[in-house]
């Protein structure tokens, strides 16, 4: 198929807005979320034990 | 995908899998999440004189808790074994915000301290209860270093009736070289919480060669004055060597003393000495007419003279919460 002047220029703006998407989305994923609130993960990384007697005080400052 | 924590100033940018310097809150697959939400590592119910809080309800019991974790590597904690803690290290129970409310009733605590660590770190957990105990009619004290971001910070304060707030130094060096932190934001936070309405009570911790130098001390109290209230309970509280300070002495009961006595010269009505037994330093005196208003030993109330929430003396209004 014969490559005409328009056709040229269409398949540029195609390949320019296909690098501009790419490059978005690079730039999205490469900078940071901000939050605030995280999320609850529900299981305890570490050991989960069951509750100890309450009433008596504690033995950490504060 | 990583992720930024912008509750606290330290702005931790977090790969995946990785915590920030909190170590409670990691990215997960790009969501940022709290692995100590509902997990205490401790649960007690402790004199509330112990935060130390003396204008709050004087002689009631405390439903005290913490998760392990905390936004400052202060060289000194106390709390070092569960505030530097590594969760996947450590021991929890598994306790909902439900839980600790309804906990607060049967024990007939008047009120939750989200203390011993730093409530900022599992701010989560610190809301959530918060605003349950405040629905059932018990109060929230938050015992913390108040390093935390003003929106965060103004959201959570809605739900608190007190904040004890440890004001360090008001030197920058210090923060920076004892705490890994920062100064302005903690001023912020004081400023903010008192404008919203918040009662506030400060504590200092004197520590022998870095910030037990009487001007220092004084310029501390007069950024209290000045900026927080002059009837601002202001507590000095006594070293011990502990976690990466063990080459210190602890606090000589001199130095707490001329501290306190710095304080009044600054015009601070209400100034306390903590970690040391001292003949008059926990007990509350009218500023007034100076006669004694609640006399303190340890954590214990040996008489409270307060007459709905003046002086009987001289009729003066004490600051504070007393019903």
């Amino acid at each position: 198929m014969e490559m005409t002047r328009r056709r040229l220029v269409r398949v540029l703006v195609g390949a320019a807005s296909a690098v501009c998407v790419s490059l978005c989305w690079v730039g999205q994923m490469m900078s940071p979320r901000r939050i605030v609130r995280a999320a609850r993960l529900g299981k305890y990384p570490g050991v989960v034990v069951p509750m100890d007697d309450i009433s008596k005080q504690s033995k950490w400052s504060g | 995908m990583k992720v930024q924590c912008e509750l606290c100033p330290k702005l931790c940018i977090i790969g995946p899998g990785q915590s920030g310097e909190c170590r409670v809150r990691i990215n997960l697959d790009g969501v940022l999440r709290s692995v100590v939400y509902g997990y205490p590592c401790s649960a007690s119910i402790d004199p509330v004189e112990k935060k130390p809080v003396f204008h709050f309800l004087p002689a009631t019991p405390i439903l005290s808790i913490a998760t392990v974790g905390c936004n400052l590597h202060c060289k000194n904690c106390q709390n070092w074994e569960i505030s530097q803690a590594n969760p996947e290290d450590s021991r929890a129970f598994a306790s909902s915000p439900e839980k600790i409310v309804a906990l607060a009733k049967q024990y007939k605590c008047p009120s939750i301290a989200y203390t011993y660590t730093e409530p900022v770190v599992y701010y989560e957990y610190t809301y959530d209860t918060a605003r349950l105990a405040h629905e059932a009619g018990i109060r929230n004290v938050l015992v913390t270093a108040a390093y935390i971001n003003e929106a965060p910070w103004r959201d959570l304060l809605r739900y608190i009736d007190v904040a004890r707030v440890d004001l360090k130094s008001v030197s920058e060096a210090f923060y920076r070289d004892v705490c890994a932190a920062t100064l302005q934001p903690v001023q912020n936070a004081l400023v903010v919480a008192k404008s919203m309405g918040v009662h506030v009570e400060v504590v200092n911790l004197v520590i022998p060669t870095l910030n037990d130098k009487p001007e220092e001390i004084r310029a501390l109290c007069q950024w209290v004055r000045t900026n927080v209230g002059k009837e601002t309970p202001l507590h000095f509280s006594g070293f011990s060597p502990l976690y990466k300070m063990r080459h210190l002495p602890p606090t000589s009961q001199q130095t707490l003393e001329t501290a306190r006595d710095i304080a009044i010269s600054e015009g601070l009505e209400y100034v306390y000495i903590g970690n040391r037994q001292t003949e008059k330093g926990e007990n509350t005196y009218c500023p007034e007419c100076r006669r004694l208003l609640i006399e303190r030993v340890g954590y214990k109330v040996l008489q409270n003279r307060l007459k709905d929430r003046h002086c009987p003396d001289c009729g003066k209004e004490i600051y504070g919460i007393w019903k």
